[in-house]
C-alpha cells in the first residue's frame, strides 16, 4: 500500500516536483489521466508543449521528402564537396524532426501531470520496439510514440496492434517492406529480371513471438511463414513512398485511400501482396489489405496474448516478484474487457497500489524521476519556444538529451533488439550503470534542485538506515547524490 | 538487450569446491585466458565460411556467395574479409568449427541468445552463464566489455564489466562517497557499488572510445597485466540481416570485417599473454540456407564458430560435414549442427583453465552426454 | 602317396585358408572400430576395400597432424593392435569428428601498411613552408575524426601532435582517444557502423611524428564560413568504401 503519495507517484509515474500541485484523491486522479484526451492535463508552469512540434506523419514525410529532394538536387551539382556537404548538413539539421521528439519525451516526463499516462507511453514504446535511426525511421519513430501509441492508450489492444504493425516505422524496422509475396506481381516481374523477390519473416516472427501470443502458443514454423504471406505487401521503400503518393490516382486504385496520412498508415501495395488464402494458426485469412487487420485481431484476442502482456505490465509497474495473483487481476480485466486497455490499465493501477513488492526502476525512468522530485532545471524550460532541450550547466549548453540516454543504456532511439530493454533488476546492475548513475545524479545536483537530498528522504519516508547514511554525506553534493542513489529510490 | 538473469543459485555447485583445488583440474592449473566474442543476432556461418567444394552451396545459394572467397581446403573457403584471421590460420594459430550450434533449434533471438550463454538446453531455465560457473569452479575472475554484466560471466565469484563513461565535466566518484551509497543497498547492488568502490574500472580515463574495436584493445591491454581478468566477453550486433545482408561487400561483410579487426587487435594488444589465450565467437543460431525474398537470410540453425590464440597448436575446419542438399538440412531449410557447440566451449575451458572435460559436463553443463573436441581444437 | 599328397594339400589348404582368417579378422576389426566414427569404412565384411583403406588411413591422418599415411591390407594386424590397445580410446575421440587440415596457397597480401594512411591524392606545393599548422580531418557526414597541429616542409607534412576520435562513425559520436593510443586512420575507412580506428602493432607507424609525402599542385581551397580566420587549404581523401574526409589545414604559421 502506497500511503505516501509522493511514493505512489513515483510507483506509477515519475513523483511529484516542488511546483507540481498534488492531487487531493489520487486515485481518481490517475483514472482522470486515463481517460482524458490527448494532450490530457497540459503541462505545468512551463507552458503547453509548442504545436509546431507536433509533427503529423504527414508533415514528417513532407519534411523528408524536401530534405531528400533537395539532396539530390544539391548532389547533381557542379560546386565544391565541401560546400555541398554543407548545405546538405544544414538541410539536414533543417528537416530533423527526432530531435524535437527526443526533448518532447523528456519534457513530459519531468513537466507533464499524466505522469501515469507517460510511464505506460514508455511501456508500451518498449513494448513495440523500434529503433535504429538510419536516416528514414528517425523521421517516424516519434510519429508511432505520439501518434499512435499515447493517441490509443485508452483504446482496444487490436487497435494499437493493427496500427503499430502497419505503422511505416515497424514496417521499416524489421524489414517487412521487402519482403514480397513469392506469387505477387512484382516478385513474377523481378524474377523476369533475374532478381530474386520473395518473403523475409522478420516481422512475421516477432509479431506473434514479442508483441502478441509468445513462444508458449506453440505455433509452428508454417504460422510464421503464412503470417509473413498476410504481411507481405506491406510498407514502401522510402523512395516510392512519395513518388507513389505524386502519383495518387494509382494509389487510389490500389488502396481506396484519399488522405496522405491514410496512405502512409496502412501502405499496402497489391502487386507486391500474395495473393490466395493462408492459414495461421487454424485460421484461414483472405487475399487483400483487409487480411492483416483480421489477423491482428485474432493474435489481439488470443489467450496467450492476453496471458504475455498481463505478466509483462504487472512485472514493469510491481516488479520482477509479482505474484500470480497480481498478474490474474489484470489477466481476467484483459479477457473481461476483451482488451479494453484503458480498463486493463486501472486493473494495473489498482494492483500497484496494493503490492508489497517493489520494482528496481528503469535507468531512465529513475532519471526522469531524479530531475523531477529534486526541482532541478535539468532541462531549460520551453516557454521562451526553440531554446529549450539541452541540459544546462551554468548556463552552458552541455549534453543532447538523446546522448544522456545512450549513456545510460536506456534510448527508445538507439538500435537495439526488437524485444526491447529488460525488465529484470540483474540487467542494470553492473558497476558500470551504478557508476552512471552516481555521474548523473551529480550532474542533476549542479543544475540546481530545489530539494536536498535530507528533504528528498524525508518527503519519500526513507529508511532510518539510509537516513543516517545522507547524514554521513560530505556536503550538500554528496547527501543529495546518496539520497537518489540510494536503494530507497532506486527502488519503489 | 538480451534478458539475463541472477546467479545467486549457483551457491550450491560452488559449496562443491571448498576442497579446492579439486579433482576437476588434469592438469597443473594454467593461466589461459579466455575471450568470448557474441555475435548478436545470427552470423550466416555459409557466407562466413563457404564451403566451396560442396556442389549444393551454389544452387542453394544464387547470390550470397563471395565471388573471391579464399581457399581453406577442398572444401571450405572463408570470406575475404577475414584476412587478419586468415593469417592467424595460417599460422596455426586459429581453427573453425562448422555446423555446430548450442542445442537450440527453435529459431527465436531472445530464446537462443539465452541458450548459448546459459549453455542449459532450455531457455531462461538458469539464473547463470556457462563461462560464470566454470570461473567459479577455477575461482577466475573476468569482465564484460559492456554497460551491463551479460548472463554468460554471471555466477563467476567476481566478474565485472567495463564501458567507459562518456558524460561531459563529471569524474569518476570518489571512493568514500561510493562505500557511503554501499551502506544504503543489499544484496547484488551491493556486490555492484562494492566493485566499483574497489576501483575495478580502472583504466587511463580519457581512453572513452566504445567501440568493439576499441574495446578489444583495452581488454586485451587488461588482460595481459600480470593479475589482470582472465576472461572477457565482449558483443557485436547487428548480424540479424533478413534483408540486404551482402556477399563479397554488404553489411554481414562488413561485420566481418570488423571481427576481424576485433580478433587482430585483441592479439596485437595480448601480447605475450596470446599464447595462453583462447578466443572464441558464439551467436544464437545459422542463418536459412536459401536467401529469403530480400537478399537477406531467415533465422535457422547450425552456423559457424571461430576459434584464435596461442592455445590453438594446429590449424583446421573441424565438421562432420552434414551437406547442403534439401534432404540433408534441419528442416529441409537450414545446415544442420551436427557438433554441439557447448563441445567447443567446454574445449576452450579445459584448454584455459585446466578443468577436466568429465568435470565441466557435468558441473558446467549438467550433460554428461557432451562430446570432447579438444584434442580436435587443441590437440 | 595319395594320402600324404591330400595331407599337403589340405595342409595347403588349411594354411592358406588360416592366414585368410586371420587377415579378415584384423580387417573386421578395423571396420568395426571405423563404424563408431565418422570415418565411414563401407560394410562391415572383413573385405579390404577401397573405403576401408581411405577411412583408416584419414582417422590416422588426423590423429598424427594430417601427416599422410600410407596404410595398406599387409598392416591390418599393426593397426587392429593399436586400435585395441591402450590408445584405441583416444582414437575413437579423435574419430567422432573431422578435420579438414588448413592449406592456404593463395598469397593472403600485407594488411597494414604504411599506406594505409593514405593521403596521397592530396596535393602541396612544394614550396609551401609552414612551421605549425592545426589540422581536421573532417568526415563527409561532419563528425570531426581527428585533429592536431602539424608543420609542413617543402609540401612535406609533419605531424606532431595529434588525436583521433574512435567510435561509431555513423552515430556521430565524439570519443576522444588519447594520443598515445597508437591509433591511425586505415584505408578501410569509416563505412555503415564499421569504426576507422584500428591498432597499430610496433613499428608500423612511427610515432609520435607521422611523415606523409603530399603531391605536386596543392590547390587552395575556399575559406569555409565557419572558420574565423587563417584557413590554409583543404583537400578530400576517398577510402575503398567511398566514405569522405575532408583533410584541412588552418591556422598556419
Amino acid at each position: 500500500m502506497y500511503k505516501n503519495k509522493h511514493q505512489w507517484a513515483r510507483k506509477i509515474g515519475f513523483g511529484f516536483s516542488p511546483n507540481d500541485d498534488i492531487p487531493l484523491d489520487i486515485n481518481a486522479w490517475n483514472i482522470e489521466q486515463l481517460n482524458d484526451e490527448f494532450p490530457s492535463f497540459g503541462l505545468n508552469k512551463v507552458g503547453l508543449w509548442p504545436e509546431k512540434y507536433n509533427f503529423s506523419i504527414k508533415q514528417r514525410f513532407e519534411r523528408l521528402d524536401k530534405h531528400i529532394t533537395y539532396r539530390n538536387k544539391v548532389q547533381a551539382e557542379n560546386i565544391d564537396r565541401q560546400e555541398k556537404n554543407k548545405r546538405v548538413r544544414a538541410s539536414k539539421k533543417e528537416a530533423d524532426v527526432d530531435k524535437y521528439d527526443v526533448y518532447k519525451l523528456w519534457n513530459s516526463a519531468i513537466y507533464d501531470n499524466d505522469i501515469f499516462k507517460q510511464r505506460l507511453l514508455h511501456f508500451w514504446t518498449n513494448h513495440f520496439t523500434v529503433g535504429g535511426s538510419n536516416g528514414f525511421r528517425n523521421y517516424v519513430i516519434g510519429d508511432l510514440i505520439y501518434n499512435v501509441i499515447y493517441k490509443n492508450l485508452n483504446g482496444s489492444f487490436d487497435d494499437l496492434l493493427y496500427l503499430v504493425t502497419s505503422h511505416p516505422g515497424m514496417l521499416d524496422y524489421l524489414d517487412n517492406q521487402t519482403s514480397i509475396g513469392e506469387n505477387s506481381k512484382e516478385a513474377k516481374s523481378l524474377r523476369k529480371k533475374g532478381k530474386i523477390a520473395g518473403l523475409n519473416d522478420n516481422l512475421a516472427r516477432e509479431l506473434l513471438e514479442l508483441h502478441t501470443v509468445s513462444p508458449a502458443r506453440k505455433y509452428s514454423e508454417t504460422d510464421i511463414r503464412n503470417t509473413a504471406k498476410v504481411l507481405a505487401g506491406w510498407g514502401v521503400f522510402v523512395g516510392d513512398f512519395i513518388e507513389e503518393f505524386n502519383n495518387h490516382k494509382k494509389w487510389k486504385n490500389i488502396s481506396g485511400n484519399t488522405k496522405f496520412e491514410e496512405f502512409v498508415l496502412a501502405p499496402y501495395v497489391k502487386g507486391r501482396a500474395e495473393p490466395g488464402k493462408k492459414v495461421v494458426m487454424g485460421k484461414t485469412f483472405p487475399s487483400g489489405p483487409k487480411a492483416l487487420r483480421k489477423l491482428t485481431n485474432m493474435l489481439a484476442k488470443d489467450d496467450f496474448t492476453a496471458q504475455h502482456l498481463s505478466k509483462k505490465l504487472a512485472v514493469h509497474f510491481i516488479g520482477e516478484n509479482a505474484s500470480k495473483g497480481e498478474v490474474k487481476v489484470i489477466y481476467d480485466t484483459w479477457k473481461k474487457s476483451n482488451g479494453d486497455l484503458a480498463a486493463v490499465h486501472r486493473a494495473t493501477l489498482k494492483v500497484a497500489q496494493a503490492t508489497k513488492n517493489k520494482k528496481f526502476l528503469w535507468p531512465s525512468t529513475w532519471m526522469f524521476q531524479s530531475i523531477r522530485v529534486s526541482g532541478a532545471r535539468f532541462i531549460k524550460e520551453n516557454e521562451s519556444g526553440g531554446g529549450f532541450g539541452r541540459i544546462q550547466d551554468n548556463g552552458r549548453p552541455a549534453y543532447e538529451p538523446l546522448g544522456i540516454l545512450d549513456e545510460i543504456g536506456h534510448n527508445f532511439w538507439a538500435s537495439r533488439q526488437p524485444d526491447g530493454y529488460s525488465e529484470k533488476k540483474l540487467d542494470w546492475v553492473s558497476t558500470e550503470h551504478l557508476d552512471r548513475r552516481i555521474r548523473i545524479a551529480s550532474r542533476i545536483f549542479r543544475a540546481g534542485p530545489s530539494r536536498s537530498g535530507e528533504e528528498i528522504a524525508d518527503l519519500l519516508d526513507f529508511s532510518d538506515r539510509t537516513k543516517l547514511v545522507i547524514s554521513k554525506g560530505r556536503g550538500s553534493e554528496e547527501k543529495f547524490i546518496i539520497a537518489l542513489c540510494s536503494s530507497d529510490f532506486m527502488e519503489v | 538487450m538480451i534478458s539475463r538473469r541472477h546467479f545467486l543459485s549457483i551457491a550450491a555447485p560452488a559449496l562443491a569446491l571448498s576442497g579446492y583445488p579439486v579433482h576437476g583440474f588434469t592438469k597443473e592449473p594454467i593461466e589461459g585466458r579466455i575471450i568470448v566474442i557474441m555475435l548478436q543476432g545470427g552470423m550466416d556461418g555459409l557466407l562466413a565460411i563457404p564451403p566451396v567444394g560442396d556442389d549444393n552451396l551454389f544452387k542453394q545459394r544464387k547470390a550470397l556467395v563471395a565471388s573471391n572467397p579464399l581457399k581453406l581446403n577442398p572444401l571450405f573457403g572463408i570470406h575475404p574479409n577475414f584476412r587478419n584471421f586468415s593469417k592467424m590460420l595460417k599460422s596455426n594459430e586459429a581453427s573453425i568449427v562448422h555446423a555446430t550450434s548450442f542445442p537450440y533449434t527453435g529459431r527465436s533471438h531472445f530464446e537462443g541468445q539465452n541458450v548459448a550463454q546459459s549453455g542449459s538446453k532450455l531457455p531462461f531455465s538458469t539464473n547463470t552463464g556457462w563461462l560464470g560457473r566454470a570461473m567459479d569452479f577455477a575461482k577466475i575472475t573476468g569482465k564484460a566489455l559492456s554497460l551491463d554484466a551479460p548472463l554468460l560471466i554471471r555466477g563467476a565469484p567476481e566478474f565485472d564489466n567495463f564501458y567507459p563513461a562518456s558524460i561531459e565535466k563529471t569524474r569518476s566518484p570518489q571512493t568514500a562517497l561510493i562505500d557511503l551509497i554501499k551502506e544504503t543497498h543489499d544484496g547484488d547492488v551491493m556486490i555492484a557499488i562494492d566493485k566499483l568502490s574497489r576501483g575495478s574500472m580502472s583504466g587511463p580515463s580519457r581512453l572513452r572510445a566504445r567501440d568493439p574495436l576499441s574495446l578489444a584493445t583495452k581488454a586485451g591491454e587488461s588482460m595481459r597485466e600480470l593479475n589482470g581478468p582472465r576472461v572477457a566477453v565482449l558483443t557485436i550486433p547487428e548480424f540479424d540481416d533478413h534483408s540486404s545482408i551482402g556477399s563479397t561487400t554488404g553489411h554481414h561483410p562488413e561485420l566481418f570485417t570488423l571481427l576481424d579487426n576485433v580478433f587482430y587487435n585483441l592479439k596485437i594488444a595480448l601480447k605475450e599473454q596470446w599464447d595462453n589465450t583462447i578466443v572464441l565467437t558464439t551467436t544464437e543460431f545459422g542463418r536459412t540456407v536459401q536467401e529469403n525474398g530480400s537478399a537477406g537470410t531467415d533465422h535457422g540453425y547450425g552456423s559457424v564458430g571461430l576459434l584464435a590464440g596461442g592455445l590453438i597448436n594446429k590449424s583446421s575446419v573441424v565438421a562432420n560435414w552434414p551437406g547442403l542438399a534439401s534432404k540433408d538440412l534441419y528442416e529441409k531449410r537450414d545446415l544442420f549442427a551436427t557438433i554441439d557447440y557447448r563441445s567447443v566451449c567446454s574445449a576452450c575451458i579445459e584448454a584455459a583453465f585446466g578443468l577436466d572435460h568429465d568435470f565441466i559436463i557435468e558441473k558446467v553443463f549438467e550433460d554428461k552426454k557432451i562430446a570432447r573436441v579438444y584434442e580436435h581444437i587443441f590437440g | 602317396m595319395t594320402k600324404i599328397k591330400l595331407k599337403i594339400i589340405l595342409f595347403v589348404i588349411l594354411m592358406v585358408f588360416g592366414t585368410q582368417v586371420q587377415a579378415e579378422k584384423n580387417v573386421l576389426c578395423i571396420q568395426k572400430f571405423l563404424t563408431k566414427t565418422v570415418f565411414n569404412p563401407g560394410p562391415s565384411d572383413g573385405a579390404w576395400g577401397k573405403k576401408t583403406e581411405t577411412a583408416i588411413n584419414q582417422l590416422m591422418s588426423q590423429a598424427n597432424n594430417f601427416e599422410s599415411q600410407n596404410i595398406k591390407k599387409s598392416d591390418a594386424e599393426k593397426i587392429c593392435k593399436t586400435l585395441s590397445g591402450s590408445q584405441g580410446s583416444k582414437l575413437h575421440e579423435i574419430g567422432q569428428f573431422k578435420r579438414f587440415p588448413i592449406a592456404i596457397t593463395e598469397d593472403i597480401g600485407e594488411i597494414k601498411s604504411l599506406t594505409d594512411f593514405d593521403f596521397t591524392n592530396i596535393t602541396i606545393s612544394t614550396n609551401v613552408t609552414y612551421k605549425r599548422c592545426a589540422f581536421d580531418i573532417i568526415h563527409s557526414e561532419g563528425w570531426r575524426r581527428a585533429k592536431g597541429k602539424v608543420g609542413i616542409k617543402n609540401g612535406t607534412l609533419v605531424f606532431k601532435n595529434h588525436e583521433w576520435y574512435a567510435g561509431l562513425a555513423s552515430s556521430g559520436r565524439e570519443h576522444l582517444l588519447n594520443e598515445e593510443a597508437n591509433l591511425k586512420l586505415t584505408n578501410t575507412g569509416v563505412h555503415g557502423i564499421l569504426p576507422h580506428v584500428s591498432y597499430v602493432a610496433e613499428g608500423e607507424v612511427d610515432k609520435p611524428v607521422q611523415y606523409i609525402t603530399l603531391g605536386k599542385n596543392y590547390i587552395k581551397a575556399t575559406k569555409p564560413s565557419y572558420f574565423e580566420e587563417g584557413v590554409e587549404g583543404s583537400n578530400n581523401y576517398t577510402d575503398r568504401y567511398g566514405s569522405t574526409y575532408t583533410f584541412q589545414l588552418s591556422f598556419c604559421s
